[in-house]
């Protein structure tokens, strides 16, 4: 049905949402909780619901393409929002603009949407402006502090430039292919002959170094830190998962719909990233003393792990990669932002978010602590947690695709990783409080504490419903890629 | 079928571990008796288990599959043969015994057991398991909370600082399981239909070349967790600066795990691969036992000379399994066995001579038997069966391994027996420098003998040690791997399977030698019945 425009109500819902709390802040009392974050919440579980009913779709000539995989990674982004809006309740009575706060972020939420469901670069790259100029807001957000400001504006010049070189890659890529569809292209791929590969190579090289830039992989890892330490760390954790996932969902769409048959041009430069990214990582993450800039370390090291999977792509059957991708960004989510917000949590007591301030965590709150130990190890692989099922799913689907030196690798760099892991776990459980006051925890901010924590835990403990998903998700790209193939029979 | 009794045994002490975090640290008393039952309800099940094993069928019972990721090949699939048998009874009598040596602890009582009930529920998987997923799942459990049992309640040396020593161990084995997982892999996609199902591996037929590769991922990766030399530094810090009833499980049953995994998965999945490194692997556990005992001469830190000499008594285990005939491998879980419980007797001894006199250095020691009579005798015992004197279970056990090892590479068994010897100077001069000579009054104003609930744990192990070392037959014929799963014995065929007269010359010749008036007839009697050579090289051809 070409004109069923139904798919399209989740993202329609989702804009109206975000408008509709802008307006409604206008009229209520500054300076007190006004629990719009509730608001959010609610709403985002109504769409997230709409979003499972609504029809595969392919809209507009294949600009946009509502599938099981746009809808399994709508259900992360999602998610994502509202854990984090649960969590900004507890801020909203500090904050000046938190309409506006809800607002950038669920268009950004909007903008990750578009991308999952893109049919073609243009839509992609549509979907990845959108939600970075709605972050480089978010950043700095809290304007009055120099650090905020400081990463919104380093994150902003950077972005910028990402996005202009991914530019010209797509722009290469269409004089190339001559299109910017991601079906079109991989029919076009099929056909090049040799002579136009080094251009095609130029075309892919910068379009993976943009979204290099949204995952933070290294060598593009740089503003991370920075930007992760500056600002608001609600905003981090959003940042450090939704937007993360956002950049891998166009990865894989990218890689597998448009240039799975252009194996030379992508293999290489994936598994550059992936060494890369693990390397550096977790080797600087060991000498980290900021817990935020530590964890920005280890989320670099994350999607080391996760490209590991990606460059696995190239089995003949890529669905593995991509689930295993989806189940790990699934629990990184959850995991992540648990973490981001547990060190919300001690930094409004304590005032700041160093690992030293974590010291004797378990006299000071023990669900604090049991939820950071939770968070480290699940972060670090350990069983039973949902890190260990990821871990080992992706470098499952990595050795299915031939990657077993960079799985050997994933595995020894996943043992240094725990120390660093262990080393917080140490200030938190072994170490002795300086200062002997029980910290207390906003019941918002604890809630979605609760939520990050127990599904963790939970999709560790039974990965089976999870797994499926991440296949499911797999098969609405592969219905899509095998389309494609069939048109180029 | 299906049985719950395996679940029963892994999931209880996992109940009992999260039920203790909801009880308030201030019920003591109750927190400990949770911990108990949760530990002491597994004793039960294990000899039950023992008891209801049927011998004749041989091979896996008990199973229980259920699927959990289909998709995968991954099933929850719990299932025991003799070995895993005889471990869990094992298992279960250790943490029995490290819950009542840990009675008096004072220090985060509730969290302490819960750790330690949540360990044992990992190592009880890892013995049950039929799934590599699963068992490397329990594999995981079983060795994380470890850093914070030794992190937290651990004792700092003189040399290293608890959380060093806790660091150093859980990097260390975690970097085996690195290894562990990597093989685990190889293992899942290098047969079709893709299953983590090792009754379904059994069957894979796996190349050669592969084989010998994944073999050395899975040597280096349970290794370490066993001990061999080179990379077993992490045993003697990890050791001594854990708590009594750690130690205990640790030197006890954890690095049986090691050993565990070498022979389940290196030998049991890929036996060609073993065959290729047999003499590697022998040779290895040659230096463990030399250079463990040689290590253990040298300390003057009680716990220390312990720990080395778990190094080096792990060596003889592995020396039984490199033997690759039935024989060296019955010994070799023998050995397991006999050393969990002489390790667990002497860490608890350990323990309490520490908790009474302060300190662990030997040469400020001297004259405690007549203060702590009980504790000298049992300690004494333990030594005994150390160097394997007969009628103590360590007999039958080194026996075999020699034995087995001295049907295939002669060499590395003659070598290997000196550590016999070395075994019996450290020990008893660690025996004669504590517990004889002057005893320093000053020193040592008050010095109790052990109390109800630790003469419970220390003597229940001495016994265990005489009776088995007495009466070994029901256990060697419960682990008999000559009976068990038949695709592995007959992959273990040793490469020289002596002739009748060449193995009845072996067993009235040079062992007798050998051991001298150590060859103790009951014991003998005992095991002979049911692994003589002939008889299980007749079992041999039949499975040709």
């Amino acid at each position: 049905m070409p004109n069923d425009y139904s798919s399209l109500h989740p993202i329609i819902l989702l804009t109206v949402l975000a408008l509709f709390i802008i307006l409604l802040d206008i009229f209520l009392p500054k300076k007190k909780p006004a629990f719009l974050g509730w608001l959010v919440t609610i709403g985002g579980l109504i769409i997230l619901l709409i979003d499972w009913h609504s029809p595969d779709a392919k809209l507009w000539d294949g600009l946009v393409n509502f599938t099981s995989y746009s809808r399994a990674f709508d259900t992360i982004f999602l998610l994502t929002l509202i854990t984090v809006s649960i969590a900004s309740v507890a801020e909203e009575g500090a904050m000046s603009f938190r309409g506006e706060y809800y607002g950038l972020l669920i268009f950004s939420t909007v903008g990750l949407m578009l991308i999952a469901s893109s049919g073609g670069l243009l839509m992609l790259y549509l979907g990845i402006e959108l939600t970075s100029m709605c972050l480089f807001t978010l950043v700095g957000f809290a304007k009055r502090e120099k650090r905020s400001a400081e990463a919104a504006l380093k994150m902003f010049i950077i972005g910028a430039i990402a996005s202009a070189v991914m530019l010209y890659g797509i722009s290469i890529l269409y004089g190339v292919l001559g299109s910017t569809q991601f079906d079109r292209m991989s029919l076009a791929v099929a056909r090049l002959d040799a002579a136009q590969s080094m251009a095609l190579w130029l075309g892919v090289a910068f379009t993976l170094a943009g979204i290099g830039f949204k995952i933070t992989a290294a060598p593009f890892h740089m503003w991370a830190p920075d930007v992760y330490e500056g600002a608001p760390t609600t905003i981090t954790a959003y940042l450090s998962t939704a937007s993360k996932t956002g950049g891998i969902a166009a990865l894989l769409q990218f890689i597998l719909l448009g240039m799975h048959s252009a194996l030379l041009e992508w293999t290489p430069i994936i598994m550059l990233l992936a060494v890369l990214s693990m390397i550096v990582g977790n080797l600087v993450a060991l000498v980290q003393t900021n817990l935020k800039r530590l964890l920005a370390y280890s989320g670099i090291a994350q999607m080391g792990y996760i490209m590991v999977a990606i460059a696995g792509l190239q089995a003949t059957n890529g669905s593995m990669s991509v689930a295993s991708a989806y189940v790990y960004l699934l629990l990184y989510s959850f995991t992540n932002v648990g973490g981001f917000l547990i060190a919300q949590a001690i930094a409004d007591v304590t005032g700041s978010t160093e690992v030293s301030a974590l010291k004797g965590l378990h006299r000071r709150s023990a669900p604090l602590a049991f939820g950071m130990l939770i968070v480290l190890f699940s972060l670090g692989g350990i069983p039973p947690l949902a890190g260990f099922v990821g871990k080992i799913y992706l470098f499952a689907a990595g050795w299915n695709g031939g990657q077993h030196l960079l799985v050997l690798l994933g595995a020894i760099v996943s043992v240094v990783s725990l120390y660093y892991y262990l080393m917080v776990a140490l200030q938190v459980y072994i170490k002795d409080p300086e200062e002997k006051s029980r910290i207390t925890v906003h019941s918002s901010l604890s809630a979605a504490i609760s939520i990050c924590v127990v599904a963790t835990i939970l999709i560790g403990a039974y990965p089976r419903p999870w797994v499926e998903l991440g296949q499911y998700a797999a098969s609405g790209l592969q219905r899509v890629s095998s389309m494609n193939i069939a048109r180029t029979k | 079928m299906t049985h719950w009794i395996l679940t029963f045994v892994i999931l209880t002490p996992l109940t009992a571990s999260l039920v203790l975090l909801l009880i308030p640290r201030q019920l003591r008393t109750l927190v400990r008796f949770v911990s108990l039952a949760g530990a002491g309800l597994t004793l039960p099940a294990a000899i039950w288990l023992f008891a209801a094993y049927n011998r004749q069928v041989a091979g896996f019972q008990f199973e229980q599959t259920l699927p959990w990721v289909p998709s995968l090949g991954i099933s929850y699939h719990v299932g025991v043969d003799g070995t895993s048998v005889v471990l869990i009874l094992l298992t279960a009598i250790i943490i029995t015994g490290g819950i009542f040596a840990s009675w008096t602890q004072k220090v985060r009582t509730k969290e302490f057991l819960s750790l330690l009930l949540l360990l044992v529920s990992g190592v009880f998987g890892v013995f049950a398991s039929r799934d590599l997923f699963f068992l490397f799942l329990f594999y995981e459990i079983a060795v994380l909370p470890m850093y914070l049992l030794i992190g937290v309640w651990g004792t700092s040396t003189k040399q290293r600082t608890k959380e060093y020593s806790a660091m150093k161990l859980t990097l260390m084995l975690l970097a085996g399981s690195a290894f562990i997982l990597v093989a685990i892999l190889a293992l899942y996609f290098n047969q079709t239909p893709h299953s983590f199902d090792m009754g379904a591996m059994a069957h894979a037929h796996y190349g050669p070349s592969f084989q010998k590769t994944i073999f050395l991922l899975v040597y280096i990766g349970f290794g370490v967790l066993a001990g061999i030399w080179p990379i077993h530094t992490w045993s003697p810090d990890g050791h001594a600066s854990a708590p009594t009833a750690v130690s205990m499980l640790h030197a006890g049953v954890l690095m049986k795990l090691g050993a565990y995994g070498i022979l389940r998965i290196g030998m049991g999945l890929l036996p060609d691969g073993a065959q290729h490194f047999a003499f590697l692997v022998g040779a290895i556990a040659t230096i463990n036992i030399l250079y463990g005992a040689l290590s253990a001469m040298g300390q003057t830190d009680l716990k220390y000379i312990i720990a080395y000499s778990s190094v080096s008594h792990m060596g003889v285990v592995m020396l039984g399994l490199a033997s690759l005939n039935p024989i060296g491998i019955n010994g070799s879980v023998m050995q397991m066995f006999s050393h969990g419980i002489m390790t667990g007797l002497f860490f608890a001894c350990v323990g309490l001579i520490y908790e009474k006199s302060h300190t662990r250095n030997i040469p400020s020691m001297g004259g405690f038997a007549k203060k702590m009579p009980g504790i000298a005798l049992l300690m004494t015992i333990g030594g005994l069966a150390s160097f394997g004197l007969p009628a103590t279970s360590g007999f039958i056990a080194e026996f075999l391994c020699f034995y087995g090892m001295w049907m295939r590479y002669p060499v590395l068994a003659l070598i290997s027996v000196v550590g016999i010897v070395l075994t019996a100077i450290y020990v008893l001069r660690m025996i004669q420098r504590i517990f004889l000579g002057q005893f320093k009054e000053e020193m040592y104003p008050s010095l109790p003998d052990a109390k109800t609930t630790e003469w419970v744990a220390i003597t229940g192990l001495a016994l265990l040690l005489i009776v088995v070392g007495l009466y070994p037959e029901p256990l060697v014929r419960m682990i008999d791997v000559s009976k068990q799963a038949q695709p592995f014995v007959a992959s273990i065929t040793p490469v020289k399977t002596p002739s009748t007269n060449e193995s009845a010359k072996i067993t009235n010749g040079n062992i007798h030698a050998q051991y001298g008036t150590r060859y103790f007839l009951t014991a003998i009697n005992g095991y002979a019945m049911h692994i003589n050579p002939n008889g299980w090289s007749n079992d041999a051809k039949r499975l040709q």
